[in-house]
C-alpha cells in the first residue's frame, strides 16, 4: 500500500478509545486527522484539505448528522460518512435526504470492508474534483471561444494578416471533448448503505 | 472470502460491577482475552428512563464490539459469531431491559449473527457453564467452542494484566 496516495481522512468520535482503535486500523492506508467533537472537526477542516470525513452519530454536543449539515455547507467537496451503533431511523433518513451522505455505516464494521469503503470514498472525492476541474476548463474554453468570435466580428482577418491560433484552440477543444467523453457519469453525492 | 481465522467475538458482562470484557474464542475453544472496561463503565444506564437505558446500552456495547473486531483484525482473526454472555439481567432496571437490548443486537446485526446468553452461575465455573438463551441462536459446534472457552476466560477475569484496559471517559 505504500505506493498508494494517502488521502487525508478526518475521524470524529467523542470516545478517544474508538479513535485510537481506528488509527491503528487505518494509519497505514490514510493520512489521518482525529477530532473528539464536531467543533474540533470543523476547525480541522478549516486547516487541512480533508477528502473524507467519518463521524460517529452519537456525540454529546453535536451529532454526526448535525456536523455533516455544517460540513456540507462549508466543505461540500468532502465525502461524508456517518457511523452509528444503534438504529436511529430519523437520523438515517435525515442524513440520506438532507446531508448527502456517501455511506451510513453501522458498528461494528468489518475492518477490511471499512478500509475498502474509505478507499471508495477517496476515489469518489477524486472523481468529484476531476469533474469540477473539467467543468472549470469547459467554462474557460467557452469564454475563450466567445472572445475569439467577438474578435473576428470586430476585426475580420484580412489576407496576409497573422493567422489566429485556431489550431491550438481546436486542439484544446478536442482534448476537452475527450475528457467529457471519459466522464461517463456525473458524480452523485448521495449513496446510503451499510 | 477471507483468510482470517474465524472466532467467536465474545462479550462478557458483569452486571454487578457494571463492566464488560471482550475476547475471542476460536472454533476449538481456545480463548484470547482482548479488552476490559473499568467497573462502572455501564453505570450511565442506571436511573435514566427506559428508552434511554436501551439507547445507551446499544451504543456502549456496539462500541465494545467495534473495538473487539478491530483487535481481532490486528491478529488476523475475524468474528464468525458475536456472543454476549451476561452473568444475569441488568441490575437496577426493569426486567424488560435485558431482552430488549439482546433483541436489538440480534435484529440489528446479521453479519456476523448475534446471540445473547446469560450464565446464571457466572463465568468462572470449572464445569461447562449453564447458558440460557435470551435472544438469537447458536450453532451446535459454536456452542461447544463457547462452552470450552468460557471457563478459560472466566479464570482470566481476575488477571487484569491479561486484558487491555479501556478507560472510561464519559457517560454519552
Amino acid at each position: 500500500m505504500s505506493d498508494r496516495k494517502k488521502h487525508p481522512i478526518l475521524l470524529v468520535d467523542d470516545e478517544p478509545e474508538i479513535l485510537f482503535s481506528l488509527q491503528g486500523l487505518l494509519r497505514r492506508e490514510f493520512e489521518l486527522y482525529t477530532a473528539e467533537s464536531g467543533v474540533r472537526a470543523l476547525e480541522i477542516l478549516q486547516q487541512h484539505p480533508i477528502h473524507v470525513i467519518m463521524s460517529d452519530q452519537r456525540m454529546p454536543e453535536m451529532t454526526g448528522v448535525e456536523l455533516m449539515h455544517r460540513v456540507k455547507d462549508a466543505h461540500p467537496e468532502a465525502i461524508r460518512i456517518v457511523f452509528t451503533g444503534y438504529a436511529d431511523i430519523r437520523a438515517v433518513v435525515d442524513a440520506i435526504n438532507n446531508v448527502g451522505l456517501y455511506r451510513y455505516i453501522t458498528k461494528p464494521w468489518d475492518p477490511d470492508e471499512l478500509i475498502e469503503v474509505l478507499h471508495q470514498a477517496a476515489n469518489r472525492y477524486e472523481e468529484i474534483v476531476a469533474h469540477e476541474r473539467l467543468l472549470a476548463d469547459v467554462r474557460q474554453y467557452v469564454q475563450q471561444a466567445q472572445q475569439l468570435a467577438q474578435g473576428l466580428r470586430d476585426q475580420p482577418p484580412s489576407a496576409g494578416s497573422a493567422p489566429l491560433d485556431l489550431e491550438q484552440f481546436t486542439s484544446q477543444g478536442s482534448q476537452l471533448l475527450q475528457r467529457l467523453a471519459q466522464a461517463t457519469s456525473p458524480p452523485t453525492t448521495t449513496s446510503a448503505g451499510k | 472470502m477471507t483468510d482470517k481465522q474465524p472466532v467467536l467475538l465474545t462479550v462478557l458482562i458483569e452486571t454487578s460491577h457494571l463492566r464488560w470484557y471482550v475476547a475471542g474464542i476460536d472454533l476449538r475453544g481456545e480463548a484470547l482475552p482482548l479488552l476490559r472496561s473499568d467497573a462502572g463503565n455501564l453505570s450511565p444506564y442506571v436511573g435514566v428512563p427506559f428508552d434511554d437505558q436501551v439507547s445507551f446500552l446499544r451504543h456502549r456495547l456496539s462500541g465494545v464490539l467495534q473495538r473487539g473486531c478491530d483487535r481481532l483484525w490486528g491478529r488476523q482473526m475475524k468474528p464468525c459469531q458475536i456472543v454476549f454472555v451476561a452473568d444475569g439481567p441488568f441490575v437496577q432496571a426493569d426486567a424488560e431491559l435485558t431482552p430488549r437490548v439482546a433483541e436489538h443486537f440480534v435484529e440489528w446485526m446479521t453479519r456476523p449473527p448475534v446471540v445473547y446468553l446469560t450464565a446464571a452461575d457466572g463465568f468462572a465455573t470449572p464445569n461447562p457453564p449453564v447458558l440460557n438463551q435470551v435472544a438469537g441462536e447458536l450453532d451446535v459446534d459454536l456452542r461447544r467452542a463457547l462452552e470450552t472457552g468460557l471457563p478459560l476466560l472466566g479464570a482470566m477475569l481476575n488477571q487484569p494484566d491479561a486484558w487491555e484496559r479501556v478507560p472510561t471517559k464519559n457517560a454519552t
